[in-house]
């Protein structure tokens, strides 16, 4: 990367930090269609902001309603369901943020979250999204009812149902990543499409 | 994929970043957010008008840069009108960086221009805004001198900038204005 | 008779106007809590006391744009207590289900409480 000299070498010929990342940066989002990405404690504050981010944005590109409306319904959802206890993270050394990817392909919008996961429930978490992933529209709506019937209302983080829920929304199979950081956490990417022509 | 952005940001300290065109609309909402943000961390109030002043000042500026790519409209050699905001926060500062293209051709003049604002102090800043306000000429070139005589001053510390060269005709214009947390 | 709950709407949490008094029960707006056990407590609590003395008929309507899966179990509950109101034949109770033409995701939502309960539901859309 080029860096200019300047009458004030010392504030500004930086080789690394965020000014030398920048082009880097916003090449790599123009290249991976990334609108925006946030990386920090998930609040329904946040999530009401970001809602308002995007809808100026779709609007902008003039989406549908309908569309923009599915958009809005999967990110609630997902967003919501970032669970991270923070503060356990935090006291053991590991990052509570929460990263927060919005992507635009040429065929479909992408919703993705990132954050730390105990190690010890990867499989299960696994094995729930493999069965949502295998079923169609009917057996997952059958599926949701059954589980918004048994669970009880007051569980954290990305309950079964919230998974269900992602999968009928988004009408799409989910995308999902485990980074293996050690026994204690893993860290667990989800995303969601919403294909442009509803479907 | 997902994970690199996520050790990027981390690396970077980064909150924020956002890639697309600038509308007045989205900046709106994207200062809302950051607001919120600074309402969460339990930032001090000053502290917060301060990185809001200068976000809301930072955007001016790429927008007044796009305006002036008006002229090449026709150009598909870049994505030439999304710009980048990326807000982030340090141990002892806030900072936010903007990016955009500008042409090539103007690359000269905004460095001499950034340099002048960084070899300013705070006075000779202070004497600088109020010489060019009062010659009145407020040209496309003056309101720009102005838009990061501006920035400086609210940042209280030097701008930090950056030209990436992208091809014959534009490069990449990054500019960066920190705000000290304490 | 009962007082009336009111709660005004913020970003987060839905508009909640019950009055037996002028017979107007509503939830609008979003539903996307932190803490929605703790938000709907207060609801839940409330439909407790109101079903040991419903108004004989009770127009219930439900209105929202967002919400988020740890609302709609809340809202299941809610609508639990509504239904036993009916099925006991202390009150009659109609429940409508407002949803946005845009928004086939509320729609499915109101769908699906409507075959998990049985009490009058009618879904209805928003056209503008």
């Amino acid at each position: 990367m080029m860096i200019m000299s300047t009458s004030q070498p010392t504030e500004t010929e930086k080789k690394e930090g965020p000014l030398a990342f920048s082009y880097e940066c916003y090449k790599d989002m123009l290249d991976n269609n990334i609108i925006f990405a946030y990386r920090g404690i998930v609040t329904s504050d946040l999530v009401t902001n970001v809602l308002e981010i995007m809808e100026e944005r779709l609007e902008e590109e003039g989406q549908s309603k309908k569309i923009s409306k599915k958009v809005f319904n999967v990110m609630v959802e997902c967003l919501t369901n970032v669970y991270v206890d923070e503060d356990k993270l935090f006291k053991e050394g590991y990052d509570p943020s929460a990263l927060l990817l919005v992507a635009k392909g040429s065929n479909s919008y992408k919703v993705t979250t990132g954050n730390y996961i105990p190690t010890k429930g990867v499989n299960s978490l696994k094995l729930m999204i493999d069965r949502i992933n295998s079923m169609d529209k009917e057996e997952l709506k059958t599926y949701y009812q059954e589980i918004l019937c048994m669970e009880e209302p007051d569980m954290n983080g990305l309950t079964n149902l919230a998974i269900i829920d992602l999968a009928r929304k988004s009408k799409n199979k989910l995308t999902y990543t485990f980074k293996y950081e050690n026994n204690k956490y893993t860290f667990f990417t989800l995303e969601s499409q919403i294909s442009k022509s509803g479907v | 994929m997902t994970y690199s952005y996520y050790k990027n940001m981390q690396v970077n300290n980064i909150i924020f970043v956002y890639q697309g065109e600038v509308t007045a609309e989205l900046v709106s909402s994207i200062l809302h957010m950051m607001e919120n943000k600074l309402d969460g961390d339990g930032e001090d109030k000053k502290i917060k008008k301060k990185v809001f002043n200068v976000m809301v000042e930072c955007l001016q500026n790429v927008y007044h840069h796009l305006d002036t790519l008006e002229v090449s409209v026709d150009d598909t050699e870049v994505n030439d009108r999304t710009a980048l905001l990326m807000i982030g926060k340090e141990e002892k500062d806030y900072y936010v960086i903007t990016g955009n293209h500008v042409l090539n051709e103007r690359v000269a003049a905004l460095r001499s221009r950034l340099e002048k604002v960084n070899s300013c102090d705070k006075n000779e800043l202070k004497n600088l805004y109020q010489s060019i306000l009062n010659d009145g000429e407020l040209s496309e070139k003056g309101t720009a001198g102005l838009g990061m005589i501006d920035i400086a001053r609210k940042s209280g510390q030097k701008l930090g900038y950056d030209f990436h060269p992208v091809s014959d005709k534009y490069s990449f214009f990054s500019l960066e204005a920190k705000i000290a947390r304490y | 008779m009962l007082e009336a709950l009111k709660i005004e709407p913020t970003h987060k949490t839905p508009k909640v106007y019950l009055d037996p008094k002028e017979n107007h029960f509503e939830v609008s707006g979003r539903s996307i809590p932190e803490d929605s056990v703790g938000f709907y407590k207060r609801i839940l609590d409330w439909i407790d006391e109101y079903a040991n003395q419903p108004n004989p008929e009770t127009e219930f309507k439900f209105e929202l744009e967002y919400f988020n899966t740890s609302s709609s179990k809340n809202i299941l509950e809610l609508l639990k207590k509504l239904e036993k109101i009916h099925l006991e034949g202390k009150g009659k109770i109609h429940i409508t289900w407002y949803y946005d033409e845009d928004d086939e995701d509320m729609e499915e939502t109101g769908e699906d409480y409507k075959a998990l309960l049985n009490v009058p539901l009618d879904l209805i859309m928003k056209v503008y």
